[in-house]
């Protein structure tokens, strides 16, 4: 293809949204309207994610560890409690593992529940065992990793304390939320295509005598059909520009809006720069494939001329 | 140039095109095709333009059978033949240049061969002056020579017309016919079809007549035919 032929599709392709204005008009918003409740869903979802994921990173659970090798006699690890440390870490989807000693238990204790309640108890006295706090990759395999964790008994680990229940419910909650956005997105999308595709149909219906005359002429099907595509991309890329630039400039507002209202730290919501990197880039190409659909499908049909 | 051999074309609802149909045109020739409506006429441009196949027979054109062309080879076959229609059909959003540059633009013709062959063809129509008006703004004898001259720009050995006289007054009509002259002096073969008795009559040019999709007649340029109503009154 010769440089001037692709400089007259392009040439030809503006000139076409230009000339068609209150079609273009129409198809741009009808793209534009779908992408953005597209993107509104897609942040909900990625933020629900995100507050899950950072919930996960607190939902650890401890392993404490039995009389033989719990006591020690300085601040290292025992050579028990390293090779009990290297058996948990070797369980898979354990993410990371973090050494409590007695001492620091207590002291976290104390700190929850007040120094006069922990009196008499420091030294020889504590009656708490040292413990790791085990980290996952993800809460949904939280009963695996129990389980393989209490199969290190001979090792001596006593009892592996979790919040089972809630981590069960937060990791269900996830799926369902991830399931959720995902269906959601794929039904949208797919409106999108149709509306565009519909939109773009009426556009061609109205131009498929100057479809045939071009074929008449000896014109080849991709010549006739390049400056509709690109018209359908331009079509599309403006459709995405307009939610990706609300999106931009909304997020930041809403994220300080909600947090003046729940007025806490425990939601936290993704940065704006999330925006910035995915859901603006997102809401293009959506657009521009979209629009790509919506021009191919409708010119399709014209050109068995 | 053009040959027909026993080509026959029946509609999917049963209505006969043409039936048995042989015809040669040699290079270079001017052929009026006459007949009523639903003689053949229409078949035969469709046929020749490769819109419809036909139900048998072969059809060449410039030693080449058409009915074996591919799908994807099809424009490159259309761009042998220049074609002029009833209703012009020109591209009602660009000027008349842009409709005659059109043609050569999918040739993929350089810019400069445009400006070059484009002015030429439009003062053969006598089109100079109006380059820059769009369709909406031509008289129909206007739109008709736009047409021609978009048909024309790109030489084809070929010129196929069909009803190029049906809506425009007799004297335009004339002027159109005397351009097809023109073109087919510079050595284009040109097909003409129609129901215009008084330029059939007024040409003096072979003229092939169709009835019920059968040749019933096929006369010389030596004189006109008595074609026997076979021909409406234009």
């Amino acid at each position: 293809m010769r440089l001037r032929t692709i400089k007259y599709y392009i040439h030809e392709a503006i000139r076409s949204v230009i000339y068609n204005k209150f079609m273009s008009i129409a198809s741009i918003f009808a793209v534009a309207s779908s992408i953005f409740i597209v993107a509104i869903f897609f942040m909900i979802g990625a933020n629900v994610e995100h507050f899950m994921g950072e919930l996960e990173a607190q939902m650890a659970m401890s392993v404490r560890m039995d009389e033989r090798i719990s006591h020690r006699v300085d601040e290292d690890m025992t050579a028990a409690q390293i090779t009990l440390r290297n058996q948990i870490l070797a369980i898979p989807n354990v993410a990371g593992l973090t050494f409590v000693s007695r001492e620091e238990a207590l002291e976290s204790m104390a700190d929850r529940i007040g120094p006069q309640h922990i009196e008499g108890m420091e030294g020889d006295a504590n009656p708490l065992r040292d413990s790791f706090t085990v980290e996952l990759t993800d809460l949904g395999f939280h009963d695996d990793v129990e389980r393989a964790i209490l199969n290190l008994e001979h090792l001596g680990v006593a009892e592996v304390h979790s919040h089972a229940q809630f981590a069960n419910t937060l990791s269900t909650i996830s799926s369902i939320v991830t399931l959720f956005v995902i269906l959601l997105l794929i039904v949208l999308a797919g409106i999108s295509v149709i509306i565009i595709t519909n939109t773009i149909r009426i556009t061609v219906n109205a131009r498929k005598t100057e479809i045939n005359i071009m074929k008449y002429v000896g014109a080849t099907d991709w010549f006739v059909r390049w400056p509709f595509v690109l018209e359908g991309v331009i079509i599309g890329l403006l459709g995405g520009a307009v939610p990706g630039f609300i999106c931009l400039f909304a997020y930041p507002r809403v994220v300080a809006a909600l947090n003046d209202i729940l007025n806490n730290d425990a939601i936290v919501f993704l940065p704006d720069y999330y925006i910035t990197m995915y859901v603006f880039p997102l809401s293009l190409i959506l657009g521009v494939l979209i629009g790509l659909m919506g021009s191919i499908t409708s010119v399709k049909k014209h050109l068995k001329v | 140039m053009i040959e027909f051999n026993k080509v026959s074309k029946i509609y999917e609802n049963g209505a006969r095109g043409l039936c048995d149909f042989d015809l040669f045109i040699d290079k270079g020739e001017f052929v009026f095709v006459v007949g009523t409506s639903g003689s053949g006429k229409s078949s035969l441009v469709r046929l020749l333009l490769k819109e419809i196949e036909p139900s048998g027979g072969e059809i060449i054109v410039d030693g080449e059978d058409i009915t074996t062309i591919k799908r994807r080879h099809l424009p490159y076959y259309r761009r042998k033949m220049g074609v002029v229609f009833q209703d012009f059909r020109l591209l009602k959003n660009k000027t008349v240049f842009e409709n005659v540059a059109y043609a050569m633009q999918i040739v993929e013709a350089t810019n400069r061969e445009i400006r070059r062959a484009v002015p030429q063809v439009l003062a053969l129509v006598g089109l100079q002056k109006k380059a820059k008006a769009y369709p909406n703004q031509l008289s129909g004898g206007e739109q008709q020579r736009t047409a021609l001259a978009r048909a024309i720009v790109n030489r084809p050995p070929l010129l196929i017309a069909d009803e190029p006289t049906g809506n425009l007054d007799p004297d335009t009509a004339w002027e159109i016919m005397t351009l097809l002259e023109d073109i087919n002096d510079r050595g284009t073969t040109v097909l003409v079809a129609t129901h215009a008795h008084d330029i059939v009559d007024d040409m003096q040019k072979r003229v092939v007549a169709l009835k019920n999709g059968e040749l019933v007649q096929d006369v010389g340029v030596a004189g006109f035919p008595d074609l026997g109503g076979i021909i409406d009154e234009a």
